[in-house]
C-alpha cells in the first residue's frame, strides 16, 4: 500500500518526536553533533554519516504499546534523503508506504514533522537545551542517548536512545505513557540516486532524484 | 464707586478666581497623580463606537484589545538553522520588553484536554462515512499502520484509550492547511508551509500597546531587529507599529512645525513688541491653560487621547488674543472695558466649544472639556497677572512718552503702517458696499458647496498609512492565509448549540460567495465541532466500536484490562452538552468564538480574502446573523457625528449671535457671528474648489475659525471698530496664527492637514472681514457703546 499521510495539527502543537529523532539520526545526525563539537567522538560520527547524500536499508520494528497482549513486530525497508525526505515501507505483518518530507506530504500538514527536524538538526535546538546528550562508546560502537528538557516534548517522551557505528544500527523510543518503540537497521547502504517512484514518493526533483536513471535498491 | 476702586475689585475678584482654578487643578492634579495621565494614540480610540448593538459593541471591543497589541514577527530563509537562531535571539530581546507571548494562542493543551473528555462524540466525517456504510476494514486498516508503521505522531491519547484512532483522525480532520502552533521555546512560533521557504514566526502581545510608554518599547523593540536578524530575512506586522509609525511621524512633524511657527512667532513678537516678556507672558498664559485643562480632562475621563491633546491645544491657543490685547492696550482707562470684552470673547468661544461637548463621541467631548477649561483658565490667568507683569510699566507709561518707550509705543511705531493699511481696508467703502460683499460672497460660496461640495466619512481619509507597514501586514496575510479583521460574519444563539446550527445554515450562501469570488473561503466554527444531532450519531456509532460487543475487539488484542478500561470510560463518559462544547471552543477557536455576552452566545465566521464587500452586504442572511463591516461601520458613525457637529455649531451661532445681540443692545451686533460664518462658508468653498472633501477635522477647524472670528470681531467692535491698539492685536494674533496652521496644513498627517489648512483659510478671511464691522456699529461712547457699560 503506498500512500502519503496526514500528520499533526494546529489544535495541539504536539512536535511529532518520535519521527523527529529517527529523520535525524539516519542522517543528519552530523549537524546535530556538529553543536557539540568538543566531542571528538561526536565528529567521527558527524563524519560517518554525513558522508552520504541518502541511505536505504531494512528494518525491524518492535513496539509495545500498554493496553495489548503482545508486542507489535513489523519489519520493512526504508530510504533517508538527509535534510529532505524518509520513505518508509513496512512489508509485514502488513504492506504500507508511507513519505516524509518538507514536500513529500500534503501542503502544510506535517509541517511540524519537518519543522522539528530542521531544528533537531540544527546547533540552535542544541543552544535552546532541548534534550539532555550524553554521548559514549567509539566511532565504530557508539551510543546517543537523549532526554527531553522542554515540556512540549517531555510531555509525550521520556527517552530516546540510538547506537550505530558507520550508521544508526538501533533506535529505541520510551513515550510517556510506556509505549516503547524499538527500530534495528540493517543492510544500510549509501545511495547516489534514487528510483523515479522513490523520487515522486517524497517530492523529490533535485539531487539524488536530478536525473532519469533508476538506481538499484 | 470710582472707576479706580471697581477696577481694583476687579481685579482681586481675577486673582481670586486665578487662585481657586488653581486649587482645582491641584485637587484634579492629586487624583490623576497616582494612576498618571495615560495617553492614548490609536485610531480606534477616537472614533465613535461602531454600532448601537450591544452585543456587537462588546464583540468589537473584544477582537480590537486581542489585535490591538498582536505584533507578528516573521523571520524566513532557505537557512532553517539560522532563521531558527534569530527566532530564539528575538525572543530572547522581546522578553526584555513589555512584549509578551501571545496568551490567546497558547491554550493548546487545554483545548486538547477539553476535546478529549468529548472523545466518544467526535467523528471525523470520513470516518462516520466509513462506519455508517460498513467500512469498518478501513478504520482497522488504519489501527494496524498505527501499530506497525513508522513511528511518525505522537499519540494524542494512549493507544488503549482510543484504539481504532477515531480521536487522533477527528484532530486530524481539523488540521489546516496553514498554519501550525508550536509553544515549545516559551513562544508561540507558527511555520507556514505556504512557500517554498522557511517562515519563522513569533507572535507577541504587547500590554496595553496603545500607550504611549508601550509604543515607545515596541518602538525599539523593532528597530534592533535590523541589528539583530542581520542575516535573515524578517518583517513585523500589527496594528501597535501602525500606530507607532503614525506617532513617529507625528512626533516629527510637531517637531518641524513647532519649530518653524515658534521662530516665525518670535520674529513677530520682537518685531511688534522689541521684548521677549509679551512673548513670554502670552505663551505661558497658554501653556497655564493647557496644563489646567490636561489635569481637568485626566480626572474627568481618566485617560487622554493624543487628538486631545493637539487639537485642545489649538483652540485653546485663541487665548493668545486675550494677552495680545491687553498687552497692545495704550490706556489704563481700557482694562476694565479689556477686561469685559475679553469675558465677552471668553463666554462666546467657551459656548461654541462647549457645544461640542454635547456629541456622542468621546473623543469630541474630550476635547471640548479641555478646549474650554483650558480657554477659561488662560483667559483667568492674563485677567489676574496682567497688571502684575505688563501693565505697570505699560499703562501706567503715557503712550506719547517717547523718552521712556513701553510695549504699546513700540507696537505703534512698529505696526503703524500694517494697522493703517488694515483699518483703511474697508475704508472707501460703505455699510451697504460691506453687506453686497457678504452676500455676494455667501452667494458664491453657496453655489460652490451645492453644487460641487462632497463630505467624507471614510476612514481612510483621515490616516495615511506607512506603505512599508502595510506591504508587511499583506505579506503576512498572504503567508498564513489569514482572515480579514473588519469584515466578519456575527451570529448570536440562544446556547452553543443553537449558534453552531445558526453558523451551519449560513454555509450555503457562504459558499456561492466563495464560488461567485467574493471570498476566497471562510472559518467558521461550526466546521470545529459536532451540534448535537451530529454528536449523538457519532456516540451511537463510537458504542458500537467500544460497547461490550464492539467489532474493535475482533480486530485487536487488547487484554482484558484494558477492554474493561475502555468501556468503562465510554460509559462514565457524559455525552457533550451545550455547555461542554461552548467552553472547548472557546480555548480552540478564541478569535472566534466569544462564549455569553449580554445574554446570548455570540460567534463570528471569519472571511478570507474579500474582494467584493458590496456582495456580502447585499448577502440574505437568516436571523441573528449580521455582517460587520467595522471600517463601514465607523463612516456610518463618522458621518452621524459629521452632522451631529454640524447642527451643533449651527445651534452654537443661534446662541452666540443672542448672546451678541443682548451685549450690544442692538440687532446688528448679531454681523459678529456673521464674519466668522462667512470665513468658515469661504473656507469650506475654497477646500471644495481644491477638490478636497470636507471631512469631522475640517469641522473642528471651523470651530477655531468661529473662535477667532468672534474674538477679533468683538474685540474690535469693543474697540469702535476703529482702534490702532486693537486693530494691532488682531493683526499679530491673526498673523501668527496664520504662520502656525499654515505649517500644520502641510502636514503628512490628514487629519493635521484638514485641521491647518482650515484655520488658515479662515483666519484670513477673518482678518478680512473684521475691519467692516465698524459700518454696524454706533459711535464709541455712544449709549450702545458696550464700552460706556
Amino acid at each position: 500500500m503506498t500512500g502519503r499521510r496526514v500528520t499533526g495539527d494546529r489544535l495541539t502543537g504536539q512536535p511529532s518526536t518520535r519521527a523527529l529523532v529517527v529523520l535525524a539520526l539516519l542522517g543528519g545526525c552530523s549537524n546535530l553533533f556538529a553543536a557539540t563539537a568538543t566531542s571528538d567522538l561526536a565528529d567521527q560520527i558527524r563524519a560517518s554519516l554525513s558522508a552520504h547524500p541518502a541511505v536505504s536499508g531494512d528494518f525491524t520494528q518492535r513496539r509495545t504499546v500498554p493496553g495489548l497482549q503482545s508486542a507489535q513486530t513489523s519489519n520493512g525497508t526504508f530510504v533517508f534523503v538527509r535534510s529532505e525526505a524518509l520513505a518508509w515501507s513496512v512489508t509485514a505483518p502488513i504492506q504500507s508506504t508511507i513519505a516524509y518530507g518538507r514536500r513529500a506530504s500534503t501542503k502544510g500538514s506535517n509541517s511540524r514533522v519537518n519543522r522539528m527536524v530542521l531544528r533537531l538538526m540544527s546547533a540552535q535546538i542544541l543552544n535552546d537545551d532541548a534534550f539532555e546528550k550524553s554521548i559514549s562508546g567509539t566511532a565504530a560502537d557508539w551510543q546517543l542517548a537523549l532526554t527531553p528538557r522542554v515540556a512540549a516534548l517531555s510531555r509525550h517522551l521520556t527517552s530516546v536512545s540510538i547506537s550505530g557505528g558507520d550508521h544508526v544500527r538501533r533506535l529505541s523510543i520510551r513515550m510517556r505513557d510506556d509505549d516503547v518503540t524499538n527500530i534495528d537497521f540493517s543492510n544500510v547502504s549509501p545511495r547516489q540516486q534514487l528510483d523515479v517512484t522513490t523520487c515522486r514518493l517524497m517530492g523529490l526533483q533535485s539531487g539524488v532524484c536530478d536525473s532519469d536513471h533508476d538506481s538499484q535498491h | 464707586m470710582t472707576a479706580n476702586t471697581r477696577a481694583t475689585r476687579a481685579g482681586i475678584a481675577a486673582l481670586a478666581l486665578l487662585g481657586a482654578i488653581i486649587i482645582l487643578a491641584l485637587v484634579a492634579g492629586v487624583r490623576v497623580a497616582g494612576t498618571g495621565i495615560k495617553i492614548d494614540t490609536s485610531l480606534a480610540q477616537a472614533l465613535p463606537a461602531a454600532a448601537q448593538d450591544p452585543v456587537l459593541i462588546e464583540v468589537d471591543r473584544r477582537r480590537q484589545e486581542a489585535g490591538a497589541g498582536r505584533i507578528v514577527i516573521v523571520i524566513r530563509g532557505n537557512d532553517a538553522e539560522r532563521a531558527s537562531m534569530r527566532q530564539a535571539t528575538l525572543a530572547r530581546v522581546a522578553a526584555q520588553t513589555n512584549l509578551s507571548p501571545d496568551t490567546n494562542l497558547l491554550r493548546a493543551d487545554s483545548a486538547l484536554d477539553a476535546l478529549a473528555a468529548m472523545r466518544f462524540d467526535l467523528l471525523a466525517a470520513e470516518d462516520r462515512d466509513y462506519l455508517q456504510n460498513g467500512h469498518q476494514a478501513v478504520i482497522v486498516a488504519r489501527m494496524q499502520r498505527t501499530l506497525f508503521g513508522f513511528p511518525a505522531d505522537p499519540p494524542l491519547l494512549p493507544f488503549k484509550d482510543d484504539p481504532a484512532g477515531f480521536f487522533a483522525a477527528w484532530m486530524a480532520s481539523q488540521t489546516g492547511a496553514r498554519q501550525i502552533v508550536d509553544a515549545g521555546d516559551g513562544y508561540v512560533t507558527v511555520r507556514s508551509t505556504a512557500s517554498s521557504y522557511l517562515a519563522d514566526i513569533i507572535v507577541l502581545t504587547s500590554t496595553g500597546a496603545t500607550d504611549l510608554d508601550s509604543l515607545t518599547a515596541t518602538r525599539h523593540f523593532v528597530a534592533e531587529l535590523g541589528s539583530i536578524a542581520t542575516d535573515t530575512e524578517w518583517f513585523a506586522a500589527g496594528i501597535p507599529l501602525h500606530v507607532a509609525d503614525a506617532v513617529d511621524t507625528a512626533r516629527t512633524e510637531v517637531t518641524i512645525i513647532s519649530l518653524g511657527s515658534t521662530i516665525a512667532i518670535l520674529m513677530l513678537f520682537l518685531t511688534a513688541f522689541r521684548a521677549l516678556r509679551p512673548l513670554i507672558f502670552s505663551l505661558a498664559c497658554v501653556l497655564f491653560g493647557c496644563a489646567f485643562a490636561t489635569v481637568m480632562t485626566a480626572a474627568a475621563f481618566d485617560r487622554l487621547h493624543i487628538f486631545t491633546l493637539v487639537f485642545g491645544a489649538s483652540l485653546i491657543g485663541v487665548g493668545v488674543d486675550y494677552a495680545l490685547h491687553f498687552l497692545c492696550m495704550g490706556d489704563k482707562s481700557r482694562v476694565t472695558h479689556l477686561r469685559t470684552t475679553s469675558l465677552v470673547a471668553l463666554g462666546s468661544t467657551t459656548v461654541a466649544y462647549g457645544m461640542l461637548g454635547t456629541t456622542d463621541m468621546a473623543l469630541i467631548r474630550q476635547i471640548a472639556l479641555f478646549s474650554a477649561a483650558g480657554l477659561c483658565a488662560c483667559w483667568t490667568s492674563v485677567v489676574a497677572l496682567y497688571p502684575f507683569v505688563i501693565a505697570p510699566r505699560t499703562v501706567m507709561s503715557s503712550s506719547t512718552d517717547a523718552a521712556s518707550p513701553t510695549p504699546l509705543t513700540r507696537v505703534s511705531r512698529s505696526m503703524a503702517r500694517p494697522v493703517s493699511y488694515y483699518l483703511g481696508l474697508w475704508g472707501r467703502s460703505s455699510r451697504a458696499a460691506y453687506v453686497l460683499t457678504l452676500l455676494a460672497i455667501w452667494t458664491v460660496a453657496g453655489l460652490t458647496l451645492v453644487n460641487y461640495g462632497r463630505v467624507s466619512d471614510d476612514l481612510r481619509t483621515l490616516h495615511r498609512p506607512n506603505p512599508h507597514l502595510v506591504a508587511n501586514d499583506l505579506a503576512l496575510q498572504a503567508q498564513l492565509s489569514l482572515p480579514a479583521v473588519n469584515q466578519y460574519f456575527l451570529v448570536t444563539g440562544d446556547n452553543a448549540d443553537d449558534l453552531l446550527r445558526r453558523m451551519g445554515s449560513l454555509a450555503p450562501q457562504l459558499n456561492a460567495l466563495v464560488a461567485a469570488g467574493a471570498i476566497s473561503s471562510y472559518e467558521s466554527p461550526r466546521d470545529r465541532l459536532p451540534i448535537a444531532s451530529e454528536r449523538a450519531q457519532n456516540r451511537a456509532l463510537i458504542e458500537a466500536a467500544y460497547g461490550d460487543t464492539g467489532w474493535i475487539y475482533a480486530a485487536v488484542d487488547l487484554d482484558p484490562t484494558a477492554v474493561q478500561q475502555l468501556q468503562t470510560a465510554l460509559i462514565a463518559s457524559p455525552r457533550a452538552t451545550a455547555r461542554a462544547i461552548d467552553e472547548a471552543l472557546r480555548l480552540v477557536a478564541p478569535d472566534l468564538w466569544f462564549g455569553t455576552v449580554n445574554g446570548v452566545n455570540v460567534g463570528a465566521i471569519a472571511l478570507h480574502n474579500v474582494a467584493d464587500i458590496n456582495a456580502l452586504r447585499a448577502l440574505p442572511v437568516p436571523g441573528r446573523t449580521q455582517f460587520v463591516d467595522v471600517p463601514g461601520s465607523w463612516s456610518a458613525s463618522l458621518a452621524g457625528e459629521l452632522r451631529d457637529s454640524v447642527g451643533l455649531l449651527g445651534a452654537s451661532f443661534i446662541v452666540i449671535i443672542s448672546g451678541l445681540v443682548i451685549w450690544t443692545r442692538r440687532l446688528s451686533g448679531a454681523v459678529i457671528a456673521l464674519v466668522p460664518a462667512t470665513s468658515a462658508a469661504v473656507t469650506f468653498a475654497a477646500l471644495t474648489a481644491l477638490d478636497i472633501p470636507l471631512t469631522l477635522f475640517h469641522l473642528f477647524g471651523a470651530y477655531l475659525i468661529l473662535g477667532l472670528g468672534l474674538d477679533y470681531g468683538i474685540f474690535m467692535w469693543g474697540a469702535g471698530g476703529q482702534d490702532n491698539d486693537c486693530a494691532a492685536a488682531i493683526l499679530l494674533s491673526a498673523a501668527t496664527t496664520i504662520v502656525s496652521f499654515g505649517l500644520l496644513s502641510a502636514s503628512a498627517t490628514p487629519m493635521v492637514q484638514s485641521f491647518g489648512i482650515t484655520i488658515f483659510l479662515g483666519t484670513v478671511m477673518n482678518v478680512f472681514l473684521v475691519p467692516g464691522l465698524r459700518y454696524f456699529r454706533g459711535p464709541a461712547g455712544s449709549s450702545t457703546d458696550p464700552r460706556s457699560s
